[in-house]
């Protein structure tokens, strides 16, 4: 091959004057073996486009992303019809919800505060003791602390005896 | 609009977007993932495709973007690791004793400095072979700015190889 | 629409258990020092239990008077806190403060300073009882909450300062 030829294809295409043809020509030139030294610094531009060109990914491939695309399919199918079925549910625990909380509402709206019965939530208490007997010594140490600040203060205080003494008419 | 296929449409495209993830990140384990990737998330936007003016420009821009993160991490860990500068593919190593895939190595860090749509330019009528006119199309540029692109990326790669071995020639 | 059903059921949820919080729950709660108290705690259901073991046909009239308060209880609650026991006071008697169409005062100290009682009453009958302790010198503050039907009888025995120490 003449490499005047080569080295002119080489100047035009830097101008972009080459056809995709002549373009083709080059790349083959640079992929063989012998490459004249002055041409050699090419090689590499024009050998790797060469190669990248050939680079192809196999059949395997599509195999997998169409697998891939239909796992995602089912899922989002399932998804859709599970929400769907689950949609008469989520009706319903949205009216439960909505008339527990104006329920709620009313009844804290409507009774004084005080008025309020023993709901004293005890599902949260976490017994400290598993022994009745510790237990045991434990209230009666709370008793007696509480007895013994309400007899102290007692006698101190006149107007509590009378409190204790006659049940809650003035509070 | 035609109505677009993933089977027909867009699963063709992954030769294209496998060169392209292969010349910027030199590694074919590699680009097959992100072509993979690329694929997934497109189907994954299915319902944007009515809108798209090229679903192959778009793939590409998707393509490239993942390319991109995958070697700049990639990059990331290797100057962490050891800087091994000396390991690093140079373009005045004598070529014969390079091995194949070094060429594509090479190619790629030639056009790493490109701008985006020149690289891309360079990309279709280079590799994948294409007209000015379909790459006007892909890209959504006039057929003059394809060439005055085309012109402008080859003026820099001749410029790098004088850069490289200027005083050797 | 899920998010807005999930914040109803929320709301709904929280209401109740926002009513049945007792004095020491609300105060561990919000005080958000945990780590510097300890809180004991009887439930109803070791309650029981407790009065399963005073059932002693020959028992003594002390304990019969024990069993008279047990039986009227329903939890106790004890905490304690060894450390910025005086800050912890004035947040307990605060938070009391806020809550005062709940709590009303029973009996203090003279100065008023260190111990404090103050009860709920709903039908006659105390339903919570909550003593606020500081331990003057120790750094040490007590809160005593007790549930449960106390009644008069009940408030008289322990105002009485006649409960056996043992």
């Amino acid at each position: 091959m003449d490499y005047k030829y080569i080295e002119q294809l080489v100047e035009r295409y830097w101008q972009c004057d080459t056809s995709l043809e002549e373009e083709a020509i080059l790349k083959a030139f640079f992929s063989q073996a012998n490459v004249p030294e002055h041409l050699m610094p090419y090689k590499s531009l024009f050998a790797g486009e060469k190669m990248l060109q050939e680079a192809k990914l196999d059949e395997s491939f599509d195999a997998q992303v169409l697998e891939r695309i239909q796992e995602d399919e089912t899922v989002k199918a399932k998804r859709v019809s599970i929400t769907r079925r689950l949609m008469p549910f989520y009706k319903a625990a949205a009216s439960i919800a909505i008339i527990l909380t104006l329920g709620n509402a009313a009844q804290s709206s409507f009774r004084p505060a005080e008025a309020v019965e023993n709901d004293y939530n005890y599902e949260n208490y976490k017994d400290s003791y598993d022994d009745p007997e510790m237990a045991y010594d434990q209230i009666s140490d709370a008793l007696q602390m509480v007895s013994q600040s309400l007899s102290e203060a007692s006698k101190q205080d006149s107007l509590l005896r009378e409190q204790v003494g006659n049940q809650p008419k003035g509070q | 609009m035609k109505k677009i296929s993933f089977r027909n449409d867009v699963l063709p495209l992954k030769d294209k977007l496998y060169r392209m993830a292969l010349r910027i990140t030199f590694d074919t384990a590699e680009a097959e993932d992100i072509v993979q990737d690329t694929l997934i998330k497109v189907w994954d936007k299915r319902e944007e495709w009515p809108q798209l003016a090229s679903i192959e420009a778009y793939c590409m821009t998707i393509c490239r973007n993942l390319s991109l993160d995958r070697r700049e991490k990639k990059e990331a860990q290797h100057i962490a690791l050891d800087e091994n500068l000396h390991n690093r593919p140079d373009v005045s190593t004598p070529y014969d004793k390079m091995a194949a895939s070094d060429s594509i190595r090479i190619l790629g860090e030639l056009l790493k400095g490109l701008p985006q749509t020149q690289q891309d330019i360079v990309q279709l009528r280079e590799i994948e072979g294409k007209s000015y006119k379909e790459i006007a199309t892909v890209l959504n540029l006039s057929e003059e700015q394809v060439k005055v692109y085309l012109f402008r990326a080859r003026q820099r790669i001749k410029q790098r190889y004088k850069e490289i071995q200027g005083y050797g020639l | 629409m899920r998010r807005v059903l999930c914040l109803l059921c929320y709301i709904a949820c929280l209401i109740p258990s926002a009513w049945g919080q007792d004095f020491a729950t609300k105060f561990m709660e919000q005080c958000g020092e945990k780590d510097k108290m300890e809180c004991q705690t009887v439930s109803p259901k070791m309650m029981e239990k407790v009065m399963d073991i005073l059932a002693d046909p020959d028992k003594n009239e002390d304990e019969e008077v024990q069993e008279y308060l047990l039986s009227k209880l329903k939890s106790a609650r004890i905490i304690t806190a060894d450390r910025h026991a005086e800050k912890l006071f004035r947040k307990a008697e605060s938070l009391i403060e806020k809550n005062k169409n709940r709590f009303s005062p029973l009996a203090e100290d003279s100065a008023g300073d260190h111990n404090r009682i103050f009860v709920r009453r709903h039908d006659d009958v105390v339903r919570e009882l909550v003593m606020l302790q500081l331990s003057p010198g120790k750094d040490l503050l007590t809160i005593v909450d007790l549930t449960g039907e106390m009644d008069e009888k009940f408030m008289k025995l322990l105002s009485s300062g006649e409960l056996k120490d043992d």
